[in-house]
């Protein structure tokens, strides 16, 4: 039976099996194990959590196959856009993540023959639900080419459309198309007025304009409707109380901790980001335990840390695989493509960052002429984790993914030793919290994992334990 | 197994230096250093216990012996496929 053992965790040794079902050993059990020394009692523990399978026992391979079998994403048809109609900006974020041109610039907005490709490409799509995410630039600086692709998608049965925006400036025009009830905000709130004004509105007449802005479409839509992520400098962390203080008065109750990206312009300005160091996984993991004592302290609502949330899901519910930065495998170019101002097609925005820093040209196409060929397709044979052998000797393999194009940009290449990189680093990590968590004896705890979970009550325990 | 030195140490027997075991240990905990001792091992951690240091060879033994378990296994299947 496949399975794979981490120390460190919880004060025993976690077992995982390459479906994804844990339990946490004990010393003498895990030493049994390897001299294969199993007691009856020890394989019926085993046997009883789905990590080992007995000759013979045809019902338990199954379940063990289709468990296996949910733990591989499925990447289906293209349903999800990332669409950047202009690349011109009304702001300049020191480490701007979208590698932004001025607002007067000109020439950096979509062509008459690009937005019709990007519209021909959406009549193309084999799906009833779609997912457009407008980013930029500033989309809202072109709320006609907006407009246009949503107009499009009335033939979907599902639409989502996230504006993905700076709130700098609201008009009817940008307000008509935040009262239609498909459409999200997506903005940046890199903490109190002071944070947000240093790295992002840089004069106070633009920061109240941001915070008015912001606390208008909260009030106006609730916050299902809106939501906003930090961009956190990891030389200078911010205290955390008050990071979450900002989201909370603004009514926001998720926070995207998100370190300065070592990809855009912010490569250039910000080199140091490019490993994130233990003092970053420590703020990270204090952070979530924070907002556990906040939860804890008001259960009257729920704070959550969203990247931390999503790890946990992978843990425990198979299948929740759209979050594309961790999957397993994680092609690119098939069920989600970034069209850049020129009508250029990357496989993520972060793709479309390096190339626009000079780095690597990793474009896979065109909405002109596609984009199933060669690069792609060179990409997608190592989109996955299953076969490294790090990666296969990982207990966290099942819950975890590959970030080829991450890779590519902290190390430009893609064959450095998983354990070296820091995707792994960060993950490992990820995955150490959550299972010290779910092995905690705390009702705080437990409470807030299960509110992460989206669960309607709280266990009495999240994991089980052999001894 | 037993400590030794200044350091956090913890002694394996019967070991080669050149086990798959001890080079994913070292792979996965960079911090553990590998001495060889007589027909074993002496592993040192400047940032480990002599418990954690335990673990985490138990770990990094117990998954080879388990992926060779399994790759045996699909051999065996294979053939017997095969046959």
């Amino acid at each position: 039976m496949p399975v794979r053992a981490r120390s460190g965790v919880a004060g025993g040794i976690l077992l995982v099996g390459d479906g994804g079902d844990f339990t946490l050993a004990s010393r003498p059990l895990a030493g049994r194990l390897l001299n294969d020394t199993l007691t009856d009692f020890d394989r019926l523990g085993l046997m009883r959590e789905g990590l080992l399978i007995e000759d013979g026992d045809r019902l338990g391979r199954t379940a063990h196959l289709r468990a296996v079998a949910d733990r591989i994403g499925s990447a289906g048809s293209l349903d999800y856009l990332i669409l950047v109609p202009t690349l011109r900006c009304n702001l300049g974020c020191s480490y701007c993540q979208v590698s932004r041109v001025a607002e007067r610039s000109r020439g950096f907005d979509w062509s008459d023959a690009t937005l019709s490709a990007v519209l021909s490409i959406i009549d193309g799509l084999h799906v009833d639900h779609v997912k457009i995410e407008f980013q930029g630039g500033e989309p809202t600086l072109r709320p006609d080419l907006i407009r246009a692709v949503i107009a499009r998608c009335e033939r979907f049965r599902v639409r989502q459309f996230v504006i993905c925006t700076n709130l700098q400036r609201l008009d009817p025009e940008i307000m008509e198309l935040f009262d239609r009830p498909d459409v999200f905000i997506s903005t940046s709130l890199d903490g109190d007025a002071v944070t947000h004004r240093r790295q992002r509105t840089v004069d106070q007449t633009a920061t109240e304009a941001f915070l008015g802005n912001l606390r208008m479409v909260v009030d106006r839509y609730g916050p299902t409707k809106v939501s906003a992520l930090p961009t956190v400098d990891p030389a200078a962390l911010p205290a955390m109380d008050g990071l979450i203080d900002s989201y909370v008065e603004h009514g926001l109750d998720s926070v995207f901790l998100r370190p300065i990206n070592y990809q855009g312009f912010a490569r250039k300005r910000h080199a140091e980001v490019r490993e994130l160091d233990v003092a970053w996984r420590d703020y990270h993991a204090a952070f979530v335990r924070r907002l556990i004592e906040r939860n804890w302290a008001d259960r009257s609502r729920v704070l959550e840390e969203t990247y931390f949330s999503i790890c946990l899901r992978r843990i425990f519910q198979p299948g929740a695989d759209r979050h594309v930065d961790l999957r397993d495998p994680n092609p690119i170019g098939v069920d989600y493509v970034v069209v850049d101002h020129d009508g250029r097609v990357y496989p993520t925005d972060e793709a479309r960052m390096l190339t626009r820093s000079g780095v690597i040209d990793l474009a896979i196409g065109d909405v002109f002429d596609g984009w199933d060929g060669d690069a792609r397709r060179l990409l997608n044979a190592h989109a996955t984790n299953r076969f490294d052998p790090a990666c296969s000797r990982c207990a966290y393999q099942p819950f975890c993914g590959r970030d080829i194009v991450d890779d590519l940009s902290r190390y430009g290449r893609i064959e450095v030793p998983r354990h070296e990189t820091e995707f792994c680093r960060r993950h490992l990590a990820m995955f150490d919290l959550a299972f010290s968590l779910i092995y905690s004896d705390e009702p705080a705890v437990h409470h807030s994992l299960a509110r992460w979970l989206r669960l309607p009550g709280t266990p009495g325990r999240l994991g089980t334990s052999l001894s | 197994m037993q400590g030794a030195g200044s350091l956090p140490a913890v002694r394996i027997d019967d070991v080669d230096p050149d086990d798959a075991g001890l080079f994913w240990l070292r792979s996965a905990e960079p911090g553990i250093s590998v001495e060889r001792v007589g027909d074993g091992v002496l592993l040192r951690s400047a940032s480990l216990s002599t418990g954690e240091i335990a673990d985490a060879w138990l770990c990094a033994s117990l998954n080879e012996r388990l992926l060779t378990s399994a790759r045996d296994r699909r051999r065996a299947t294979l053939a017997d496929l095969l046959s």
